[in-house]
């Protein structure tokens, strides 16, 4: 299978690593801003917009993975539901 | 003859429908907004204690984005679990007629004149007893119960 063709048919999966990778960079980007000032007024806007947008992103991505996982399933259920109905 | 088990023609090729979808993007879409408004609010102001309400607004988004992470997934292995259990049932429609001939090749009770249960003809409480033998209905009417021994009843 070349590159392509899985990339579009693991095209959730490579979306949901990609979020997850987004929300630990965006994570450490809140993490560096905070960590460049003493003061907790400049520190709150890194904490609301890279933290918690990090964490949107993780969410999202594992959202993301599971949802692969089960539609995956669902095909694989497909799958057997074939298979039955061909028994003689 | 198997019964008919599976996709019906057309059945949808995911676990989801569309209005899932709608109110996943929905509470994501609310849950985002929320973040950005919270990002502004936080970052137009030196006041902590405002900036903490702002904070507590950040928050709540991303509980609305969890929750429908969450009701997504739930929706999803709920579809799943559905189609596993109509698929099992078929399953279990066709093989436990043969399941049941096979463990139960004759109809024939016995029971022990005057007792009041009905035996299979091999069963320990009847061995070496005179025995009458008869269909289970022929027993059920003349008011015997199975053997709780060999009928695990």
């Amino acid at each position: 299978m070349d590159v392509t063709t899985w990339l579009r048919a693991q095209w959730d999966r490579v979306a949901a690593w990609l979020m997850i990778a987004g929300g630990v960079i965006s994570l450490l980007v809140g993490w560096w801003g905070v960590s460049h000032t003493a003061y907790l007024a400049e520190q709150m806007p890194y904490l609301v917009s890279a933290g918690m947008f990090g964490l949107f992103l993780l969410g999202l991505g594992a959202t993301t993975w599971l949802s692969a996982d089960l539609r995956d399933e669902w095909r694989k259920l497909d799958e057997v539901a074939e298979l039955l109905r061909e028994r003689p | 003859m198997s019964r008919p088990v599976g996709p019906d023609p057309g059945r949808q090729p995911y676990p989801w429908v569309v209005p899932d979808l709608f109110r996943w993007f929905f509470l994501l879409g609310l849950s985002a907004v929320g973040l950005v408004v919270a990002w502004w609010g936080a970052s137009g102001t030196a006041d902590t204690g405002t900036q903490i309400t702002w904070l507590n607004i950040g928050v709540a988004s991303i509980v609305v984005g969890g929750l429908g992470n969450m009701t997504w997934l739930l929706q999803g292995r709920r579809a799943v679990a559905l189609r596993r259990r109509d698929l099992l049932t078929g399953l279990t429609g066709d093989v436990a007629p043969r399941v049941s001939t096979a463990r139960r090749p004759a109809e024939t009770r016995v029971a022990v004149p005057g007792g009041t249960r009905h035996h299979r003809p091999d069963c320990v409480a009847v061995t070496g007893k005179t025995v009458t033998r008869g269909s289970t209905a022929k027993h059920e009417k003349a008011g015997r119960r199975p053997c709780g021994l060999c009928s695990g009843g």
